[in-house]
């Protein structure tokens, strides 16, 4: 067999089999193998306890876990794609740092409590403010080099940290507000239901279409500026997609999830060492191994210090990271291949 | 042989950093005094955490405390706690102002040492023990409940407080017990899954109630959280409603939220 049909069997026996096993794994005792028991016996207390963890609590956060994961995978791939830099990741652009202060505004002036769906809105909201901005930038011409605009993500970043930071202080004396926002800054699965993913579907659905829409044309700007414009490619136009197409994806998670951040930088990496630089392969297996990496590690969120939880996106954040530094140390033994 | 630590017999320019202190202090000074007080902390006029807001309001209480702040309010006392940032109480010892650091009241024992260490430093040490003394009479005639209940605090983030913590104190004073106790090993607060809450047996669910917020909100709020919903105690309508101000108390308001807590359960309980 060859070597890319391993790869991809691996990738998507890991992505099939990471629900099962996030399905019976959890900071309570109950199991696939209650569920098989359960069909064969009466139904008592502890049966519908189990049937609310395995179901309305587990279930829904996997497939929550499952789409922000591939989302935010896909989101970075189509950066580093349009940037044309490997360091290129929605939360180095400024889209995450957009989505986290439109979110800490909200929970400053209260009106994040108003309705369950004014947090989501608000930092999908943000995404989209910080992206456009990148993109306004993208079109003057003093900012048409992809370095230009990769310095001013950082700018925007640096800008929008200092404004949550600030909003954070203002919030110090408030003990509700104040460890709400913190543990939404630190990413989580924790609380998701099935409205959660109602609300995540469309956006990422629309996301993952227009991203494979574009994907060729990022494999042709992946040969240079020039030639994408000499091969028909409208540049300006790709960008303008790929930003909106950023944002919707980047958007959706935050908006549901918090700030998760390394996703983005570190899954488009490993899956690029695995099946190479071809924009809708990346794209298909990044999807598949971002969605794997969120729910795995929201396993070992829920398990390790169970019955307490850590916030998924401070493991990932750390699994992310040393995993980075080791891809980093070892890149001359990949670079062959 | 322990030296006994002296102090001015007469200080009138206090500065109280924390609302621990502030409560404390103006429940002492108050009704012959209070123009000792040159300042109280920020949260003071806060009605969601302080218990004497509605009687502070001609009370100076900056918005926070910066060094320059206290340096140039030239207090002849400042009272901190051991809360406070770092770098304030470093500045507070290493500078000449005159200034005493509390540690915070997990339990009463430490309610009452705290009293009374503030009695003896401004000097109102009858003052100190008189409430003392009374603050512990309330507490002995908290009836036993035929039961105890099982109380959990709610906390939209899953977030609750320990053994060590003022809510497992307030709960055991009103015979009561916090269940998140044998599930915090250091006694500190802890973040719980929402399958393990599920797995809880809960009697009630203790509401701190802000001055803002009405009890049909707060049951809305808690009957739609994702974590909360699915509980039999919320399916039941099991809450019971204390003001925030004195549930999340570290001072003698503790033991009104100990009387509070108890007449919420008995009126709750079937006779």
């Amino acid at each position: 067999m060859n070597s890319y049909l391993v790869k991809a069997f691996c990738s998507v026996l890991l992505f099939f089999l990471s629900f099962p096993l996030a399905l019976h794994f959890g900071s309570t005792d109950f199991g696939l193998n209650d569920l098989v028991n359960w069909f064969y016996s009466e139904p008592t207390m502890d049966e519908t306890v189990m049937q609310t963890v395995l179901f309305n609590i587990r279930l829904p956060r996997i497939l929550v876990g499952s789409l922000v994961g591939g989302s935010l995978a896909a989101a970075g791939v189509l950066s580093q794609g349009l940037f044309q830099n490997p360091l290129a990741s929605p939360s180095v652009i400024g889209t995450t740092a957009g989505g986290s202060v439109a979110a800490a505004l909200m929970f400053f002036t209260g009106v994040g409590g108003f309705h369950w769906l004014s947090l989501p809105l608000a930092a999908f909201t943000g995404c989209v403010v910080s992206t456009s901005i990148i993109l306004l930038l993208a079109s003057t011409k003093k900012m048409h080099s992809v370095e230009t605009l990769l310095l001013a993500g950082f700018a925007l970043n640096a800008l929008f940290g200092a404004v949550t930071s600030f909003v954070l202080t203002l919030l110090l004396s408030d003990f509700q507000k104040f460890p709400a926002l913190m543990f939404w800054m630190m990413g989580g699965l924790d609380a998701k239901g099935w409205w959660h993913l109602n609300i995540l579907w469309p956006s990422v659905l629309l996301g993952v279409v227009l991203a494979w829409r574009i994907s060729p044309k990022l494999d042709v700007l992946a040969l240079g500026t020039d030639v994408a414009s000499t091969l028909n490619v409208k540049v300006n136009s790709l960008r303008v997609i790929s930003i909106i197409t950023i944002a919707i994806l980047v958007g959706a998670a935050v908006s549901v999830a918090g700030a998760i951040s390394f996703v983005g930088l570190v899954v488009p990496h490993i899956t690029r060492i695995q099946f190479g630089p071809h924009h809708r392969r990346l794209l298909f297996y990044s999807f598949l191994n971002g969605s794997t990496l969120v729910i795995l590690s929201d396993v070992l969120a829920r398990t390790l210090w169970s019955p307490q939880e850590v916030q998924v996106g401070i493991l990932i954040s750390i699994l992310g990271s040393v995993f980075f530094f080791w891809l980093l140390f070892n890149r001359h033994k990949f670079s062959g291949s | 042989m322990a030296i006994e630590p002296s102090y001015a017999s007469s200080y009138n320019r206090i500065a109280s950093l924390t609302l621990l202190t502030d409560e404390v202090l103006w429940e002492l000074t108050n009704k012959k005094s209070s123009q000792k007080i040159l300042s109280l902390s920020s949260l003071v006029r806060n009605r969601s955490y302080s218990c004497i807001a509605d009687k502070v309001a001609n009370v100076k209480s900056p918005p926070s405390y910066s060094v320059e702040q206290i340096v140039s309010m030239k207090p002849d006392l400042v009272l901190a706690a051991n809360f406070n940032r770092p770098s304030l109480l470093k500045f507070l010892k290493q500078s000449s102002i005159p200034f005493e650091l509390f540690k915070s009241s997990g339990s009463f024992s430490d309610l009452w040492r705290n009293i009374s260490r503030l009695g003896e430093i401004i000097d109102e040490k009858k003052q100190a023990i008189k409430m003392i003394a009374g603050l512990k009479r309330r507490i002995s005639v908290i009836k036993n409940p035929k039961q105890p209940q099982k109380l959990v605090s709610y906390s939209s983030e899953l977030f609750f407080p320990g053994k060590n913590s003022s809510f497992s104190q307030i709960a055991k004073a009103a015979k009561h017990r916090n269940v998140i106790d044998e599930y915090s090993k250091d006694g500190s607060w802890v973040r719980l899954s929402s399958e393990s809450l599920l797995t809880i047996p809960i009697d009630f669910i203790v509401v701190g109630i802000r001055p803002n917020a009405t009890k049909k909100q707060m049951i809305a709020e808690i009957s739609g959280h994702e974590s909360w919903k699915n509980l039999p105690a919320v399916r039941d309508k099991k809450f019971l409603f204390i003001s925030n101000a004195y549930l999340l108390s570290l001072s003698h308001c503790m033991v009104d939220a100990v009387e509070l807590l108890s007449r919420e359960v008995y009126e709750q309980l079937p006779r």
